[in-house]
């Protein structure tokens, strides 16, 4: 009789706690921020000129940007340990607001804390992104889409090779941690494109 | 093969801005402002260059071996115009009349050894000294083997600590109804 009385609540209790737990998980996981915002029809074009800044409001993002060119392993180098707050324009891609997708990467975390992009994966399509440059012009651009790809297995062509129109993709990491060599699986790219080129 | 290697070099010197991303470039030519036209319609270019003359490479940034589009204006619309380039194959390209758009247009390809440089596209319309340019700008090596490594981990607990509170939801919520079924099936056969 009292063994009785006593499982009921508990299972009432087991259910709910169970529930609130799952769904805090699911929340904390902090998936790809959903949907996608299609590009203009119609669009600037900017003469070349290398970027210095990046300002995103919506994450509180504001940093100096540097040069980065290719990592002894073929990928992207990135900006050192000391500079885990700055972001890296990669000289082998257009300017951003040349005709072509502008390359830009930042840290996602140091091994003590947030950097820079951290918050990339939460942006969401629409979000404004400016890029100050070095002839005193600002290329405003807007989030397309926010998408995760494996490190060893990205659409090449579509991060990096589609010159139709002037565009940004921010570049992170995200995804499982397996540390070594490995670091992140996954990345973290921001699309987006031109929608306005801010004279000096 | 040297031999051109070289002219290739001394044309360039002679020819060519240096290094894609000189600000320098950016800064002279008020002339064919990039204007905002992907539209096939005679643009309304916010900023015409003198007497309707520009000339536009699209894209104006390229891989080594791609086609790119030109249009141009000279004051004559109806007749054929020149452009040239050291970053085509074809160093001189004729533009043909579009009378339905207003313009002159052709096609170019860009040389599979192309350097990675911004080159001057010149435009020279017929019987006048006056033509108008802009730039193309020649990209290599831009994709990348794999993704870059952007993180230490430092944050990665923050998703593992979710998937541990998921796993564990779960688990109590499958604990939870399992519990639920054997109190109620007590129940009903007392």
């Amino acid at each position: 009789m009292a063994g009785r009385r006593s499982t009921g609540p508990l299972a009432v209790a087991l259910i709910v706690l169970g529930a609130a737990a799952a769904v805090a998980g699911v929340a904390g996981r902090g998936g790809i921020a959903g949907g996608a915002v299609p590009p203009p029809g119609r669009f600037p074009v900017m003469e070349p000129s290398v970027p210095t800044r990046i300002t995103i409001p919506a994450l509180k993002v504001r940093a100096p940007i540097h040069d980065v060119g290719v990592a002894d392993d073929g990928s992207i180098a990135v900006p050192d340990l000391a500079h885990h707050n700055e972001a890296g324009w990669f000289k082998k891609s257009p300017t951003p607001g040349q005709y072509g997708p502008a390359v830009i990467v930042g840290h996602a975390d140091t091994r003590t804390g947030p950097s820079i992009f951290h918050g990339l994966a939460k942006i969401k399509p629409g979000t404004r992104v400016e890029i100050n440059r070095r002839d005193g012009s600002v290329a405003v651009f807007e989030v397309n889409s926010v998408e995760k790809f494996r490190k060893a297995d990205q659409p090449i062509e579509r991060i990096y090779a589609d010159f139709s129109r002037p565009s940004l993709r921010l570049i992170t990491c995200g995804g499982e941690f397996k540390g070594g060599g490995i670091g992140y699986v996954d990345n973290v790219v921001v699309f987006a494109s031109l929608v306005e080129a801010r004279a000096p | 093969m040297s031999g051109r290697r070289a002219m290739a070099v001394l044309a360039a010197v002679a020819w060519l801005t240096v290094a894609a991303g000189s600000p320098a470039l950016a800064a002279p030519a008020p002339s064919p402002s990039p204007s905002p036209s992907p539209s096939p319609s005679p643009s309304p270019s916010p900023t015409p260059s003198p007497q309707g003359r520009f000339v536009r490479v699209k894209p104006s940034t390229a891989e080594p071996g791609a086609i790119v589009g030109i249009e141009a204006s000279c004051p004559d619309n109806l007749r054929t115009a020149t452009v040239e380039s050291r970053a085509f194959t074809d160093g001189q390209i004729t533009l043909q009349p579009q009378p339905s758009l207003g313009l002159l247009t052709s096609t170019a390809t860009v040389k599979p050894d192309a350097a990675a440089l911004t080159y001057r596209v010149v435009l020279d319309c017929p019987d006048t000294l006056l033509g108008g340019r802009t730039s193309l700008t020649i990209v290599k090596g831009n994709r990348p083997s794999h993704g870059p490594a952007t993180g230490f981990g430092g944050t990665a607990d923050d998703v593992s600590g979710s998937t541990m509170l998921l796993t564990g939801g779960l688990t109590a919520l499958a604990a939870g109804l399992a519990l639920g079924v054997v109190t109620l099936r007590r129940r009903r056969t007392t």
